[in-house]
């Protein structure tokens, strides 16, 4: 397989029963999704539990997926997709709950406070942020993935820098 | 110009944690499996995602909850929704034909009065949910248990999901934890998240008990929260009240 192989070419070869290109394929986006998916439940198992049903999902699906579009923001919006909605059943999640910057020990001190704010928005405002921010949507988009109205996406996103500037000390841009 | 706050907020993400490598391993490996076995599957006529459908489920709608829950019905054959294919693996298994979550008798199974069935050892790192999707996905498509899971003794004191030395192990006596005193065997469950209209939710619900979970997006598995007693293989066992004809 090419390292050069682009997106839509290892689609194109994982829809043929190709297991390598969807391999790889899987391996160039899982970094950022997981990523995504930590920071809006701020939860290690439950960002684990989003990426993997997440990508099973958009592996099984991959025949619908419209390849004159990028896979990246496809799989990463399935994958927050399910992080929102993990997010949201907080309290009825199992399992051994963890500070959000654990096993970060190379992260400064300043990211640890950026992510320590993060974590204390409420998730509604938070998963704006990751999404807007973090994962790049457009607000229209992070307003069809939340299924909320575009202005609640743009105020949610005001309030929560507002909260974030606050919790950091940082004075209004 | 960028507001600093928005670029610290993305670098601290950026740096932040990021998967381990079992689990980029694990994520990888299902792609791959799963563009190579499409077209098995498509043959059986099945789709990847009906191991989660209930077959004959009850629709409960909680009340001002956050979620509308689809719950096994004990009348049910089985709580999870089985293929002739799967029914026959049930039917074969000397473990899973005797699960009292699984295939419900004409009373409740009690842990008490319950012969306690053999536990399933996990790879490192699978968490409680993920065992519960496998276990329940495996069942359901051909009545077997999870290829990535060992079999091991039966795990003591009422256990359900513990740590050991071997990996994280689960109870397949009642791997969706009982109720404490009473000793009863909890069934799957699944939900809908809270936000989804309540006609919008039944529709849902009833889809999955016509055609499967695929019929529905953003059904999920239930998890049920477990006590210390059920989890932590050091905490005191959960107190079980004796069994009498009255309860």
């Amino acid at each position: 397989m090419s390292r050069t192989s682009s997106d839509g070419a290892l689609v194109a070869r994982a829809r043929g029963g190709d297991g390598r290109a969807a391999e790889e394929l899987a391996g160039r986006h899982v970094q950022t999704a997981w990523k995504a998916a930590y920071a809006i439940t701020g939860r290690r198992d439950l960002a684990d539990d989003a990426v993997q049903d997440g990508f099973e999902r958009a592996f099984s699906a991959l025949d619908r997926f419209d390849v004159s579009r990028p896979f990246g923001p496809w799989v990463n919006r399935i994958v927050a997709n399910r992080a929102i909605t993990l997010a949201s059943r907080g309290v009825q999640a199992v399992e051994f709950d963890e500070s959000l910057h654990a096993g970060s020990a190379e992260a400064d001190l300043s990211a640890h406070e950026v992510r320590d704010a993060l974590r204390g928005l409420d998730p509604d405002r938070r998963a704006v942020v990751v999404l807007r921010l973090v994962l790049g949507f457009t607000p229209d988009e992070s307003a069809e993935i939340l299924d909320v109205p575009v202005g609640t996406v743009h105020s949610r996103l005001h309030r929560a820098l507002a909260d974030m500037r606050r919790l950091l000390e940082v004075p209004a841009a | 110009m960028t507001d600093p706050v928005e670029d610290r907020i993305r670098s601290a993400v950026d740096d932040g944690p990021g998967p381990s490598h079992e689990l980029v391993s694990r994520v990888t490996r299902a792609a791959g499996e799963s563009v190579e076995r499409r077209p098995a599957r498509a043959r059986r006529g099945l789709s990847w995602r009906r191991p989660l459908v209930l077959a004959g489920a009850a629709v409960v709608l909680a009340a001002g909850g956050a979620f509308a829950a689809v719950m096994a019905d004990r009348g049910s054959d089985t709580a999870v929704p089985l293929t002739p294919e799967a029914a026959a693996g049930v039917r074969e298994s000397a473990i899973l034909a005797r699960a009292p979550w699984l295939v419900p008798g004409r009373t409740p199974g009690r842990l008490q009065t319950t012969r306690p069935l053999p536990s399933l050892v996990y790879p490192e790192g699978t968490t409680y949910r993920r065992a519960l999707n496998r276990l329940v996905e495996s069942i359901a498509a051909d009545g077997t248990l999870p290829d990535e899971a060992m079999l091991a003794p039966p795990l003591r004191n009422g256990r359900v999901w513990t740590r050991t030395p071997s990996g994280p192990r689960l109870s397949l006596t009642a791997p969706f934890g009982w109720h404490v005193p009473s000793g009863r065997i909890a069934f799957p469950s699944y939900a809908i998240p809270g936000d989804v209209p309540t006609d919008e939710a039944v529709a849902r619900a009833e889809a999955i008990q016509r055609e499967g979970l695929t019929a529905a997006d953003g059904v999920i598995l239930d998890i049920p929260r477990l006590p210390a007693c059920q989890r932590l293989a050091k905490a005191k066992p959960c107190k079980l009240a004796p069994v009498t004809p009255a309860n």
